[in-house]
């Protein structure tokens, strides 16, 4: 009997693991992507190597590629830019996660890096000190195999019920972080989007097709300098 | 409330016709009254054609050896169980006509009965066993008319006894009140002294005569006790199911 | 002479008929109190039992209220418009609401953080179960002032005491008491973050709700009256789904909550039906052999005069007396029972089983103890116009006519429609309440033939070189006048039904026992780093804690399958696998064994990768359905950015039940070790005390590590396992005594069968022991043959409820069996001697004269 409600338990419990939600889909493109660059590795264009969690990978749409590194790899093909968006985004994912990740990422040769990591930190209380500590190895990785190649932060901030103090430490993490590393900042990636019930899913944190094109737009607006 | 089995046909009122008057004299009339059972494929003839009528009042007494077919007989002309042939007409009334629950009341109404084993209710009293054919009928003062039938047969003590506490004799003289309780117009006994000792037989024959002769009731009694016998004013003779004999007595 | 016309019409007289079944019930009494007691056993057996279910039923029902808290409970993560605010404040008698999110909570006095769950509270929620606080009167008084319920781990993990102050938001709350456990928390954010209540009306003030907050609106509901709540539940849902919202009723949850709710009423269906059969086997021998011993005294009153309806009436007045006065003793006496034994085992019961007369048993036990009466006493009764007043002259039964009578069979037909409505009453299903049938009369079937085959052989066997005591205790078997098929059957049935019982109760205790905790894994420590790995286990260690699991996981999705990838899938319809199979992100472990929890289906195991060849991997059953794979398939995984080229190896089944890691697909050793993963570590805390040390130096050496602490919901859960054990335990052992009680009655009411033969032997000289040798032998052959083939039947009647009606995996044990055996062929022995006892203390003519 209870072993449905147990099963259940674990499943939801390992899903917050997950991230902020689930285990669920995740962007498919994003390995997908990554995958085809390592065989076909075109040197003709450059790579914008998208690194975060479900927000990247798209959690809870229908097709991963909507979410906003897709809108923005699509921005870029019309832009007709030499770039390749590869989306390295994975649900679940924590900070501490991705500094374990990131080495196997870094095999291939990344010329922007977007770093989007830290919600689901900031979901589950982790303390504001272990998100930055995290996000500066990630960062220091980064530069260490890549010293040419551009960085770029995207700021998160965790909703009003979390307390005020925790989130206002939450939220300084970025400007600090990106102006410590001289990384460019978009300095609330969800901005726009976060808390308006009609641009996000079910959940009411992960951002619909709709909610994703906005994403993108607060993304674009720093990540554009970049490509230049 | 007149309650009937499912599969019993009620019994319609031209049955009275069955009831003939002129064979009144004669109380039992047996035209050739067949018996055979079906045993392990073959055929028992237990009675073979017998025929006779017994008048009313009279006493009979049917002899033969054992397995002769004589309780056979008995039972057929009592109504208690159906020829395979051949006619019973008891009172002027064609038993083979009538339904298992008509029998019954044919019995109840006109037949007593002795057994030699005495077949008394042994959940009943001696008095409520004298009772039983009164109230069958619905009569009024059954009890007192009970009491009288006891103390005619000499147990006004003993009414409150059930059956196992008298002895064989007291036990056949309650039966014999019973049998005489609804001033039955034939009593049919079944070796009615066959469990008894000589004197209480002796006893028991006096008085179903005696209250006989009181009641001018038939009598047809199965017995082997020749003494018996011949006390009654007819003795018919059966052996082998077959009817070899019919004599008058000196009584009759 | 007008007197030779008859009047055939004669009416019944009716108060005759009564006095006449009242007269003949005087005489021995004794013997009728002893076919009486077989009906009170009988009939009490069905009262206790059908009390007790009652009465259980209840209270497992109240128990399962507390895992909501209300009769119906609404949620969803959006404030509630006005149209929908009407229509939940319309809903109910009584309402609560709660709003419940994640926050950090500060204690300022130790200084510590940590995330918790807010639940602010409004109303007299909850109205089954209580907050259950220490000090007691927290739960209640809390909501009058600033102050806060703070779970009893946290309070431990951040040596917080009552009166101290927690921070929560803006606001600082007094903490008013430690909350021990709450209804409705068997949620999984009360494993990831402990819960602190606070009252509603500060919420406010502590600035946590505003524009982006993440917030759950749950609004709770009891109902006074005994309105279908899921009814209601169902036709609100429309727009509730509009809403985003979802409902919850105790039904609901405990379907959510799982099969031992569904196994517990089951199993009481099953100890209803063999109550009701146990009744069935007391009344019915009783009376079966009751009116067997009538059919002389039928016969000379039909010799009398009496038609054979009269005669069939006086009976049938005098059994449905007896079948009244045995039934209602026996539903006082089953009451009784019901009330005092939990008294008496007061201290041995573990939980309070609440005893409330029950009218809808005692209605039950009554008609069902009358209707059992008449229609067991029909078969013989009817007969009664077959017998012929000639057994006055003559003993003379015409058995094969009796056979033939289609009112035979129309009885025959009544009792069996009987038997599937009463079974329709306790298991509310026609198909179940037929194939139960079915299944008695099949096993009845098989007794009599048991009983038929035992006659046949005995009759063969018993030769005369024998000694006389052999041979007079086996002739007893088949001589005229036996008893042996109508006990073969009583015993074998009841023993039958004992054992079953038994044989289901062991394996639904199994069952429950699988699903309690236990030793099992009630912590959950995730997304532990590689390089923290061998830490977090020496940490764990460390504390006298065990690693009941340690696990690898590495995230990767499926990019083809046979070479098929998503995109094909959506051009191509006729590709049989489904969508979500390609969206789905895999958690995937790799090892070099199975474990407990799963089988081999198909396939062969590979535990090790050869890095040149591709990669063996498992899959599970569902997966292979839903992806349409087989042995052998080509599957190529994208395990972030690689790919890795696999081919299914084989399929396991998983017992997803138990609290541990399964997986869908796990690869052998030797090629994930390099991808990116995380650990899960599973461990069983002892108590709160201990869970809250751990998980502070957890948190303290790997802040990023995060723990499910599942010991609260666990125990809830839990403690509703036990209860249902116990039920299950204490419903059975109930059963099974009153199932020996009926056995005992129904051999007891043999006692006069063999009353005359004893005297007689007596009379004859026999002695003392060559009378008890035969009684002894012919009750050693009935019991032992009865209870042996009682027990077959039984293995084979677990089998079907295993299988069709729990669906558990069928298994039974032969000692027990072996054990029931012993005692109901010697139960049988000894109570076969105490009959004969009575003819041996007793000079012989003095028992004929009474008993004859």
């Amino acid at each position: 009997m209870n072993k449905v409600t147990l099963s259940g338990i674990l499943l939801a419990a390992l899903t917050m693991a997950g991230c902020g939600d689930g285990a669920k889909s995740s962007n498919n493109d994003q390995a997908q992507a990554a995958t085809e660059n390592v065989k076909t590795d075109s040197a003709s264009k450059k790579i914008v190597l998208f690194f975060g969690d479900s927000l990247t990978a798209g959690y809870g749409l229908d097709d991963p590629a909507d979410a906003f590194p897709g809108v923005i790899s699509r921005r870029v093909d019309s832009l007709k830019l030499p770039y390749k968006v590869i989306n390295a985004g994975l649900s679940g994912e924590t900070t501490a996660g991705g500094n374990g990740r990131i080495d196997w990422l870094l095999k291939q040769k990344v010329d922007v890096f977007v770093l989007e990591l830290g919600a689901n930190d900031g979901l589950r209380g982790i303390p504001v000190s272990e998100t930055a500590k995290n996000l500066q190895s990630i960062v220091d990785k980064v530069k260490a195999k890549y010293p040419d190649a551009k960085l770029v932060l995207l700021g998160m901030q965790v909703p009003p019920n979390m307390g005020a103090d925790y989130t206002a430490k939450f939220k300084n993490v970025f400007p600090h972080l990106a102006k410590k590393n001289n990384m460019a900042l978009v300095p609330f990636l969800l901005q726009g989007v976060g808390g308006v019930p009609s641009l996000n899913q079910g959940d009411g944190i992960h951002p619909t097709a709709q909610g994703a094109k906005i994403v993108a737009n607060n993304v674009w607006a720093i990540l554009k300098d970049e490509l230049k | 409330m007149d309650i009937q089995w499912p599969g019993v046909v009620t019994t319609p009122a031209f049955l009275y016709l069955y009831h003939k008057k002129t064979s009144v004299d004669n109380i039992l009339n047996i035209s050739d009254l067949s018996k055979t059972y079906q045993s392990a494929g073959r055929t028992l003839t237990v009675l073979d054609q017998i025929n006779f009528s017994v008048a009313a009042g009279s006493t009979n007494a049917i002899v033969g050896p054992s397995g002769s077919g004589k309780t056979t007989l008995l039972g057929l002309c009592a109504g208690l169980d159906r020829s395979t042939s051949g006619t019973v007409e008891l009172n002027g009334i064609n038993l083979n006509k009538l339904t298992e629950d008509q029998r019954a009341q044919v019995r109840n109404q006109h037949v007593g009965f002795i057994f030699q084993n005495f077949q008394l209710l042994p959940t009943l009293t001696a008095l409520e066993n004298v009772m039983v054919p009164l109230e069958l009928r619905g009569e009024k003062n059954i009890k007192a008319r009970a009491w009288d039938l006891l103390d005619k047969v000499g147990l006004s003590e003993r009414g409150h006894h059930y059956p196992l506490q008298l002895s064989g004799g007291e036990q056949q003289r309650v039966s014999l009140a019973r049998a005489f309780s609804n001033a039955p117009r034939i009593l049919f006994a079944d070796e009615p002294t066959g469990n008894l000792d000589a004197e209480t037989s002796d006893k028991v024959i006096k008085l179903i005569f005696d209250l006989n002769k009181e009641a001018g009731t038939t009598l047809v009694v199965v017995t082997h006790d020749l003494e018996l016998a011949a006390k009654t004013q007819r003795i018919i003779r059966i052996k082998g199911g077959k009817l070899i004999a019919d004599e008058k007595t000196i009584n009759g | 002479m007008d007197n030779t016309a008859i009047d055939f019409k004669r009416k019944i007289n009716i108060p005759w008929l009564f006095r006449m079944a009242w007269r003949d019930s005087r005489r021995n009494r004794s013997r009728l109190f002893l076919f009486i007691s077989a009906i009170v056993f009988g009939i009490a057996a069905l009262v206790a039992i059908y009390s007790f279910k009652y009465n259980v039923q209840n209270d497992v029902n109240d128990q399962a209220a507390t895992l909501i808290g209300a009769d119906l409970s609404i949620s969803g993560n959006k404030p509630v418009d006005d149209k929908l605010k009407h229509m939940l404040d319309s809903l109910g008698d009584d309402r609560s609401q709660e709003r419940s999110f994640a926050s950090m909570a500060y204690f300022p006095r130790t200084n510590g953080t940590r995330l918790v769950q807010i639940r602010a509270l409004h109303g007299d929620f909850p109205y089954y179960g209580t907050l259950e606080t220490t000090p007691e009167v927290a739960g209640l008084t809390f909501k009058k002032g600033r102050m806060a319920l703070v779970d009893k781990t946290l309070m431990l993990q951040f040596n917080a005491k009552v009166g101290d102050s927690v921070k929560v938001g803006n606001l600082n709350f007094q903490i008013a008491g430690i909350l021990n456990k709450a209804p409705g928390q068997s949620g999984v954010m009360a494993g990831i973050a402990p819960v602190v209540y606070i009252p509603m009306q500060y919420l406010e003030q502590t600035g946590l709700v505003k524009i982006g907050s993440r917030v759950n609106y749950s609004f709770y509901y009891k109902f006074n009256s005994s309105v279908n709540v899921d009814k209601i539940g169902k036709k609100i849902d429309p727009m509730l789904d509009k809403a985003g919202m979802r409902f919850e009723t105790i039904e609901t949850k405990k379907d959510n909550t799982g099969r031992a709710f569904g196994d517990l009423s089951r199993f009481l269906s099953l100890v209803g039906f063999v109550a009701l059969l146990l009744g069935c086997v007391g009344v019915a021998s009783a009376i079966h052999i009751y009116v067997k011993e009538k059919i002389a005294s039928i016969a000379i009153m039909r010799c009398l005069g009496v038609k054979s309806s009269e005669a069939f009436l006086i009976y049938l007045i005098q059994i449905v007396g007896i079948g009244i006065i045995g039934s209602v003793t026996g539903a006082i006496l089953g009451t009784a029972v019901q009330h005092l034994l939990p008294i008496v085992f007061k201290d041995f019961l573990p939980f309070t089983i609440s005893v409330q007369i029950s009218w809808m048993a005692i209605g039950q036990g009554i008609l069902l103890g009358v209707i059992i009466s008449i229609l067991f006493a029909l078969l013989p009764l009817i007969s009664v116009r077959n017998i012929s007043p000639l057994n006055t002259l003559r003993i003379s039964f015409d058995e094969s006519g009796n056979r033939r009578d289609p009112l035979r069979w129309l009885v025959y037909l009544l009792i069996l429609v009987f038997v599937i409505a009463f079974t329709y009453l306790q298991l509310d299903s026609i198909i179940g309440s037929i194939l139960f049938t079915l299944g008695i009369l099949i096993a009845f079937m098989i007794l009599t033939a048991t009983a038929w085959l035992l006659m046949r052989i005995t009759k063969a066997i018993v030769k005369g070189s024998w000694s006389y005591l052999w041979r007079q205790g086996f002739a007893n078997l088949y001589r005229p006048n036996n008893q042996t098929i109508i006990l073969i059957v009583s015993i074998g049935l009841s023993t039958m039904f004992i054992c079953t019982l038994y044989f289901v109760q062991t394996l639904l205790v199994q069952q429950v026992n699988l699903s309690t905790s236990g030793n099992q894994s009630n912590m959950i420590l995730f997304d532990i780093q590689s390089s923290q790995e061998k830490g977090v286990v020496q940490l764990t260690k460390q504390q006298g804690l065990p690693v009941l699991q340690q696990v690898p996981i590495v995230t990767m999705r499926i990019e083809q399958i046979n070479g098929k990838t998503a995109a094909d899938l959506a051009k191509d319809t006729t590709i049989k696998i489904q969508h979500g199979v390609f969206t789905w992100e895999y958690r995937v472990t790799f090892r070099d064994s199975l474990t407990s929890s799963e089988k081999l289906l198909d396939g062969k195991w590979i535990g090790k990768a050869d890095p040149s060849k591709e990669i063996p991997v498992s899959v599970e059953e569902n997966l292979s359905k839903r992806g349409n794979l087989k042995i052998g398939d080509k599957i190529v995984f994208n395990v972030q950015g690689v790919q890795m080229p696999a081919y299914v190896a084989s399929i396991r089944k998983v017992n997803w039940g138990k609290v541990q890691t399964n997986f869908q697909v796990v690869f052998p050793k030797g090629i994930l070790e390099g991808a990116p993963q995380f650990h899960v570590l599973m461990t069983h805390v002892p108590s709160n005390k201990v869970s809250a040390a751990f998980q502070q130096v957890v948190v303290r050496a790997y802040p990023n590590v995060s723990i499910i602490d599942l010991g609260l919901i666990l125990s809830v859960v839990d403690e509703l396992l036990s209860k249902i054990s116990y039920v299950i335990r204490f419903m059975s052992a109930f059963s099974i005594i009153t199932g020996i009680v009926v056995l005992i009655a129904s051999v007891r009411i043999s006692k006069y069968q063999r009353i005359q033969e004893s005297v007689l032997l007596r009379t004859l000289g026999a002695s003392r022991k060559q009378i008890f040798t035969i009684t002894a032998l012919e009750y050693w052959f009935l019991g032992s043959l009865s209870a042996l083939t009682g027990i077959l039947i039984a293995f084979a009647g677990t089998y079907f409820l295993a299988k069709y009606s729990f669906e558990i995996p069928y298994s039974v044990n032969i000692l027990p069996a072996l054990v029931l055996f012993l005692i109901v062929s010697l139960l049988t022995v000894v109570i076969g001697l105490l009959n004969s006892r009575g003819v041996l203390n007793k000079p012989p003519l003095e028992i004929l004269r009474t008993n004859a």
